[in-house]
């Protein structure tokens, strides 16, 4: 059976249906606000964890920052050759640790394992960051070793913030039996 | 690809932005890895021709130093054929490339060091036998240069020059 809606009727019936779609779609926008909201928190926190991760990625590309020690490294050059033994060697340190812009010092060592050997000590320097501090020498010694360590000169050499820069240069000689040069470059 | 990537950049800036950072991440790394696995590779920057070159002007920086420099009585203390030592005068006994190496020795013994550090090094020897010696009373004596120097700059880490009596103990 059909009703013939009279027309005041029928526009009253469109308003009402078109209040509640206004009214829906508002209720609809202030939920999407919502969700709107936490999706942009947790893109916020997603970028932030991969920030994170790549700052710790370029971190850990970085130079690996030396361990803190007193005694930092050596750098030494010897050689054998017929029953005869020598080694020269620098030791370097660092105060109170070996990175950064610390206080460096150098121990410049000689060894040799025959009686009677003479040594000549031509240099030994230190720089800080290409800077010459010191170059100690030359001296010499007699009646030297056997096997025995002996420090040859030692010194600050200011701060190891380029890294440590030294060298030596030392003779071994026992006249008519041998004749050695060594150079150690830090 | 363009629109793709105008599409992304205007419908998912943060994804976008997301996956660009990880990118470059990602690549960081990548190109750190590579950086250590080649200083820790085989592959030297020197080829043996440029090493040997550079190895000679060394030796010879080394001798005028040591053995060829003037003695008490203004000659040098070694000569041979007249003049004094060249690296030249010697034969080469040793060419070898270490990398990554914290300390390297020649096969001989000629040369030992440790080094302040991991280094990309060469080593080089050279000897000479029976070379008569003036101020040795005319004895012979092995003249042995040992060097190690860094891969690429050429530089002289370690050196040992000198002589030897091999007859006297």
């Amino acid at each position: 059976m059909r009703v013939k809606v009279p027309p005041h009727l029928k526009e009253l019936w469109v308003r009402k249906e078109a209040h509640a779609h206004a009214k829906q779609a508002v209720l609809l926008d202030q939920g999407g606000s919502e969700k709107g909201d936490k999706l942009a928190m947790t893109r916020f926190l997603a970028l932030f964890i991969l920030m994170s991760a790549f700052a710790v990625s370029v971190g850990l590309s970085s130079d690996h920052a030396s361990a803190a020690s007193v005694y930092c490294d050596q750098h030494s050059v010897g050689g054998t050759a017929y029953g005869l033994t020598y080694k020269t060697y620098i030791d370097a340190y660092g105060d109170p640790s070996c990175s950064g812009s610390r206080k460096a010092a150098y121990d410049y060592y000689a060894y040799v394992n025959q009686n009677n050997t003479n040594i000549d000590n031509d240099y030994a320097r230190a720089w800080e960051c290409g800077t010459l501090l010191y170059s100690y020498g030359p001296t010499y010694r007699s009646s030297f070793g056997p096997g025995a360590w002996n420090i040859l000169w030692g010194g600050w050499g200011g701060l190891n913030s380029c890294g440590f820069q030294a060298d030596l240069h030392v003779r071994y000689w026992a006249t008519g039996y041998f004749d050695f040069w060594t150079y150690t470059n830090f | 690809m363009t629109r793709i990537w105008n599409t992304l950049r205007t419908k998912r800036p943060f994804l976008t932005l997301a996956v660009l950072l990880l990118a470059l991440a990602a690549a960081t790394v990548l190109v750190s890895s590579n950086v250590s696995v080649e200083a820790g590779g085989s592959a030297a920057r020197f080829s043996p021709q440029d090493a040997a070159a550079q190895a000679q002007v060394l030796a010879n920086e080394q001798l005028t130093q040591t053995l060829s420099k003037a003695g008490s009585d203004g000659l040098p203390l070694v000569q041979v054929n007249g003049h004094a030592v060249r690296v030249a005068d010697l034969t080469q006994v040793e060419l070898a490339y270490h990398s990554n190496a914290s300390s390297v020795a020649s096969s001989g013994g000629e040369i030992e060091s440790r080094l302040a550090g991991n280094y990309n090094v060469w080593v080089a020897v050279w000897k000479r036998a029976d070379v008569s010696m003036r101020d040795w009373n005319g004895a012979a004596g092995t003249i042995i240069v040992g060097l190690v120097f860094e891969d690429g700059t050429g530089r002289l880490l370690s050196a040992n020059v000198g002589r030897i009596n091999p007859n006297k103990k």
